[in-house]
């Protein structure tokens, strides 16, 4: 041992060396390409203060206690225990999410793609796109008409018609009823969200050059749905892969048009999403440190969710 | 394959409609044997007319029966009775009549009491129509206009009658001054009372001469009726109509006396420099035009007078000018009126009286310019109007003008749809079976002939209206389409029944113009008084000014402080105050600051406009990260009421109760109301206003037309329900089905403190929800709604206002609403205590809860006992008394402070006998407590309330399922804040063995 000391300096030094030597390296390439590194530099800024700072704060705080008007406390992991053990309510939510998202992101995703196909092979296109984008341009602010189209009273629209029409006799409460509460709240998110995914899926079609139909016509495609199959979806898959992820993303962070519907928390918890959940530790609670595991638990799904699309989507050709 | 894209969709939609049609009609089969409706049995014919309405005529029936009975306006007469010569009095005092009261003499009567009651003979030599004058002077009150009724011999002549006002007198008091940062400050609202003569018309505007009364030959009674505000009465007049000469007349009579044109003179009476006006919301305001003068460059001017503000008939505004030669002139006003797409209306009279016919009814046509409206003909030859050497005053009054005979015309059109839908529910029922022929045209003959009538009429009015202004115009497309919506109800008969709520809906849309077509606004810049041979000044900017303006304004919103308010302190000690209420609110409360605390303390107060949801408790509110990052103000008004404990047991507010005058400033309020504010003993917060819930009803229905009496207790709105259910009519009370869970605490809160029962234990440790009290209280709630079947959510207001629900529940913010936005019910409803629960003893139980805004002072204060101070000085008597009045006259009775300072509300110009209902009910105000793990209390009182009434679950288990859910949250919550819990109680709660009653079981351990 005392002979292997001098070896193990070396060694040590040598390791420092190398590393050093490894560092110059790296500065010497970094000098070397100093301006893609200025390019690079205001969005790198950007995302890591305003993305990779928060996250990381978010997991930091989720093994605390912190209620905001205080210092954080280190609990280790108590928060996760909690939440996967006694929450009743969370796996409560985890379901209304499921559920949610596979509604409005697969569903709405298929549904905003064969919108978008459809509007391709008509000619007055724009005035279609505005009809079919407008509702997500107007936003929550939306969901005040909604609660007047869905509202509990006897003059809301929906149930106006149905009695107008004999099949009701007195209003439903459609915003308050546990079992149809979430369906009016898919609803209402199927037709608000599905602009964004529709419009990139247009501009993908859009892109397509006629002459690889002409091509496919001569190499023998007979029909439209051979044309969809075989050419156009291969060919807007990047728009595919955008879609499915903002579908995802966006039925997860399901939160605002919940509460301009139903309110919060939904009358038991029957439209209660993990935003919902998240939300309520936070703000009503004050249990940032809670809510912060919550918030790193969805990350993690919203995270594997979208990463498992991508490979699904990429899978086929490569 | 197009259906491809579309058939999801669709699936979707018609999935989830099915679904739930299909339980609910589940739901309906099972409550169709319980529920029938009214049958047909008993009635056969109905008189449409005889349901219409048993409000009295509006004047303009009143007048054409008087027209039909061959009453004629008389002719020269003109009786004057002393105010002091009234035959009788009924009131609790003896008035005072003296013989000189400011400045004037004779028998003057000074009316202080509310209330009372006075008669006056008048002899008049022949039957016929005469009109009423009244010599005032306003006696000092609360600042309202004051109000007399008018019965001619007992009687009620018109529905006009019940409400007609005696306007004070105001004045700016001041020039404008500026704070230090350049802008205006209004000048405060001063009154000049003087003495006025008045002829009795409608409050309104609604008509361009005063009202007809019709008087016997002989010895007539008028009765006046005292419902507002003190006067002194000098005279009553009593008069045939005579009417200004016309223009032609009065040019002959200039002619004749050879008065000449004057030339070369021009004078600028800049608007926002008024005399008087009748209403001190009507003042000066800020523009931003760039020809407006003076110019605002950008900072907060005030340069215009009137606007929206100056809208509603019988606001007067006057203005003092002195031309320098006798002769004749011209007369310019530059307004802007692009409020309405039809003409605004004003009256013009000089040095009180009207020159001639034509100025009755100046028009301000619509316009998105400014423009310079002459006095005037069609042809554009202005009138020419005499004027001595000297001072002048000219006085403006808006009327409604044309648009009153729109709003006649829609108010017999509201009122028989009205009676129509409640003649056709009275044959059906309010859910008539669908397939059943009832066939309603037939058994009401008027019917489908009024509908006709309707339908013609609206589409007349339509196409006169379009004519009149030129273009197209919103009110006539809305004629347009409803007569469309006629023409479908009458093309299908048969189908009436099922059609019911169209009446409702058209009567709806189209009272909302009965209201709204009476509002004329009009921005003055300034009135120009020339000479005939002058040149009007240019009034509409050009293009590049415009442009030039607002790329100046642009500029200027990157460094211009928009939530400041007032003069800025900077790099000085200064408190900073955040204000949750809108601009106009803080800038009245910068002012009495600068005015009085200042001054009285030294201590310089910065006030911030944050908007509400700033200061929400339960929110990602600003307040909460800005106290996150130490960057909290020192104190903040108008917070929402669950905020100060939230904060307190987090250390994030300071706990007042350590200064010594906290006793003493306490007994401003009622006790109850430092509930919510309380905490282990100490006290975070200091009220400042409150609100709770009244009962309203329409007095026609209930009483007249029912014969009931408004129910006392809950077993009597039981017993009352049947009886209007029956005829298609409903009680409102506010159910928890909405957006806000908050509600839900208010909602059951009746029913649980009038039996008896509390949301806490007295240690504010466990839910007293599982009480035999609190299960008797949930039981009788959930009734209303599960077996009642009392509507789940509607809009009160409007269905209170067509009759639908001529009785309800709700917060007095709804006593503003029918006070300001429904006219035509004046005299036909009342706020009453909310019903209670009969106690052993006899009495009535009325406990209710409600909510309050605070004032905070926060932790990260530098100097909290200057915000202390400021805190005692806002929420003393005088100060709250002087802002609810400040406010009120300000913005108008919408603003209505509801201050929590029990003593300042007794000063607040309410009625008397609403002031007395809400004071009976405040006697009964009952706070919750805000305790640790509060918010599950609401929450889960809803989701019992939704699985009783809409699960038709058993109300017992689902209360003990939330009394379950909120002790654990408790638990949790008292864990978390270290306060000592019973290991034993936990670990049995969350095995779900708590069962007994927790009440009993804490008074034990304790």
């Amino acid at each position: 041992m005392a002979q292997a000391n001098p070896t193990a300096t070396t060694q040590a030094q040598v390791e420092r060396l190398t590393l050093s030597m490894r560092l110059g390296e790296t500065w010497r390439q970094m000098k070397r390409h100093k301006w893609g590194y200025l390019f690079m530099a205001p969005f790198m800024t950007f995302f890591i203060v305003f993305t990779v700072a928060p996250v990381l704060t978010a997991m930091y705080l989720s093994f605390t206690y912190f209620n905001v008007l205080q210092p954080a406390e280190w609990i280790g992991i108590t928060n996760y225990r909690l939440l996967f053990l006694e929450d009743d309510i969370f796996l409560k939510s985890l379901h209304v999410t499921v559920v949610f998202a596979i509604m409005t992101g697969p569903v709405g995703f298929l549904l905003s793609f064969a919108m978008a196909w459809l509007i391709n092979q008509v000619k007055v296109r724009l005035l279609y796109t505005i009809a079919f984008f407008a509702p997500s341009l107007s936003g929550v602010g939306m969901s005040a008409i909604m609660r007047i189209f869905f509202s509990n009273d006897r003059y809301g629209y929906l149930n106006n018609w149905l009695i107008n029409l004999g099949i009701l006799d007195e209003p439903f409460p459609w915003l308050a009823d546990i079992d149809t509460m979430l369906g009016v709240v898919i609803a209402v998110q199927l037709w608000l969200s599905m602009g964004p995914g529709f419009l990139a899926f247009l501009a993908g079609l859009q892109q397509i050059d006629d002459q690889i139909y002409e091509a496919g016509k001569v190499d023998g495609i007979k029909n439209r749905m051979q044309e969809l199959f075989f050419l156009t979806l291969p060919l807007v898959k990047p728009q595919l892969v955008f879609g499915a992820v903002m579908a995802v993303v966006s039925a997860f962070s399901m939160f605002d048009i919940s509460v301009g519907l139903v309110g919060f928390p939904s009358p038991q918890y029957a439209a209660h999403s993990i935003m919902a959940h998240l939300y309520d530790y936070a703000f009503l609670r004050f249990e940032m440190g809670y809510a912060s595991a919550i918030s790193v638990i969805m990350f993690a799904m919203m995270y594997g969710l979208s990463s498992m699309f991508r490979k699904m989507l990429s899978a086929k050709d490569e | 394959m197009k259906l491809l894209g579309i058939k999801p969709k669709i699936n979707v939609l018609v999935a989830v409609l099915c679904v739930s049609a299909l339980m609910f009609s589940g739901l309906a089969l099972a409550q169709d044997s319980g529920e029938t409706p009214q049958g047909e049995a008993g009635v056969d014919f109905i008189n449409l007319f005889d349901l219409v309405s048993t409000l009295e005529p509006l004047y303009h029936e009143a007048y054409a029966t008087w027209q039909e009975e061959g009453l004629r306006p008389v002719d020269g007469v003109h009786i004057e009775l002393d105010g002091g010569a009234f035959v009788s009095y009924d009131g609790e005092v003896e008035p005072e009549v003296v013989s000189e009261f400011e400045g004037r003499t004779g028998r003057i009567l000074l009316w202080e009491e509310e209330e009372a009651v006075a008669t006056w003979h008048v002899e008049v030599p022949e039957d016929g129509l005469y009109i009423l004058g009244m010599e005032y002077h306003p006696l000092p009150g609360k600042r309202a206009s004051a109000m007399r009724d008018i019965r001619i011999n007992g009687e009620y002549q018109f529905n006009e009658a019940r409400r007609l006002h005696f306007e004070r007198t105001w004045r700016d008091g001041g020039k404008p001054t500026r704070d230090n940062q350049g802008n205006d400050i209004r000048p405060t609202q001063v009154e000049a009372p003087e003495w006025r003569f008045k002829h009795v018309g409608d409050p309104e505007g609604m008509y361009r001469d005063p009202f007809f009364f019709a008087l016997r030959k002989g010895v007539n009674e008028i009765t006046l009726h005292a419902t507002r505000e003190p006067i002194a009465i000098r005279k009553i007049v009593v008069e045939s109509l005579e009417l200004p000469p016309t223009y032609e007349e009065v040019l002959a009579t200039y002619r004749e006396s050879g008065y000449q044109e004057v030339n070369d003179v021009q004078i600028k009476i800049q608007a926002e420099d008024s005399y008087r006006k009748s209403d001190p919301t009507v003042r000066a305001q800020f523009g931003t035009d760039p020809l407006v003068e003076p110019p605002s460059d950008g900072f907060y001017r005030l340069n215009e007078f009137g606007g929206w503000a100056w809208r509603k008939g019988g606001q007067t505004a006057s203005w003092k000018f002195t031309v320098p030669e006798s002769g004749l002139y011209k007369i310019g006003i530059k307004g802007y009126q692009s409020f309405r797409n039809l003409p605004a209306v004003r009256e013009v009279k000089i040095d009180g009286e009207i020159p001639f016919r034509e100025l009755m009814e100046v028009q301000f046509p619509y316009s998105r310019q400014w423009q310079m409206v002459q006095l005037g003909n069609k042809e554009g030859e202005p009138y020419l109007i005499y004027l001595e050497e000297g001072e002048h005053v000219l006085e403006m009054e808006v009327k409604v003008g044309r648009n009153a005979q729109t709003i006649r015309m829609l108010d017999t059109i509201v009122r028989e749809l009205s009676g129509m839908g409640r003649a056709i529910t009275y044959i059906t029922g309010p859910n008539p079976d669908p397939y059943m022929e009832w066939e309603v045209h037939k058994r009401i003959p008027d019917l489908l002939p009024t509908l006709e009538k309707i339908r013609d009429q609206l589409r007349a009015e339509a196409d006169a209206l379009t004519e009149l202004a030129d273009n197209r115009v919103d009110v006539a497309e809305v004629f347009r389409m409803t007569a469309q919506q006629i023409q479908g109800l009458i093309n299908d008969p048969y189908q009436l029944h099922t059609r019911i709520a169209d009446f409702s809906e058209m009567q709806s849309r189209l009272g909302h113009y009965v209201l709204d077509l009476r509002y004329s606004g009009v921005s003055l810049d300034y009135i120009v008084v020339a000479s005939p041979d002058s040149e009007w000044p240019r009034v509409q900017a050009g293009l590049f000014e415009r442009l030039r303006y607002q790329a100046l304004g642009f500029l200027e919103s990157f460094q211009k402080d928009y939530t400041g308010v007032g003069n800025i302190y900077e790099g000085e000690d200064a408190l900073r105050l955040w204000v949750a209420w809108g601009r106009e609110w803080a800038l009245v409360i910068k002012d009495m600051i600068e005015e009085e605390f200042t001054p009285r303390t030294g201590i310089h107060v910065n006030v911030n406009v944050v908007p509400r949801s700033a200061v929400d408790a339960q929110a990602a509110s600003v307040i909460l990260l800005a106290s996150a990052s130490g960057d909290a103000p020192d104190l903040a008004m108008g917070v929402d009421q669950l905020l100060p404990i939230d904060f307190a047991i987090r250390g994030g507010v300071v706990d007042i109760s350590q200064y010594s005058d906290f006793e003493e400033v306490t007994t401003r309020f009622r006790p109850g109301m430092m509930i919510p504010y309380q905490y282990q003993g100490g006290y975070y917060a200091l009220p400042e206003t409150q609100s709770f819930n009244m009962m309203f009803y329409r007095t026609d229905i209930i009483e007249q037309e029912l014969g009931l009496k408004p129910p006392q207790t809950w077993d009597d709105v039981r017993e009352m329900l049947p009886e209007l259910q029956q005829r298609g009519m409903d009680f409102f009370y506010p159910s928890p089905a909405g957006a806000n869970v908050e509600r839900a605490a208010i909602s059951l809160g009746p029913f649980l403190y009038q039996h008896g029962g509390d949301f806490y234990t007295e240690d504010g440790l466990r839910s007293a929800l599982e009480s035999p009290e609190a299960l008797t209280a949930f039981r009788e709630w959930t009734d209303l709604f599960a077996n009642y079947r009392i509507p789940l959510e509607a809009n009160f207001y409007n269905r209170m206002r067509t009759g639908e629900m001529p009785i309800g529940i709700a917060d007095y913010f709804t006593y503003v609403l029918l006070s300001t936005a429904a006219p035509e019910l004046t005299g036909w409803w009342k706020m009453v205590p909310i019903p209670g629960v009969r106690q052993p003893d006899g009495t009535i139980d009325r406990s209710a809860g409600g909510t309050s805004t605070a004032v905070v002072i926060f932790r990260d204060s530098k100097y909290p006992e200057a915000a202390w101070e400021l805190m005692k000085w806002w929420t003393s008597t005088e100060v709250q008394t002087r802002y609810a009045e400040e406010i009120e006259a300000l913005i108008g009775i919408e603003a209505k402070w509801n201050t929590a300072n029990v003593e300042a509300f007794n000063n607040l110009p309410w009625p008397k006998g609403d002031l007395q209902a809400i004071l009976d009910q405040w006697e009964w105000f009952r706070e919750k407590p805000v305790v640790l793990g509060d918010y599950f209390t609401p929450r889960h009182v809803v989701n019992a309330w939704n699985a009783v009434v809409l699960e038709g679950q058993n109300p017992r288990e689902a209360l003990e399922k939330a009394v379950q859910d909120i002790n654990r949250e408790l638990i949790r919550k008292q864990e978390e804040f270290g306060v000592e819990i019973d290991e034993e109680y936990k670990r049995q709660l969350y095995r779900g063995v708590v069962r007994s009653s927790p009440i009993s079981s804490s008074d034990g351990e304790e």
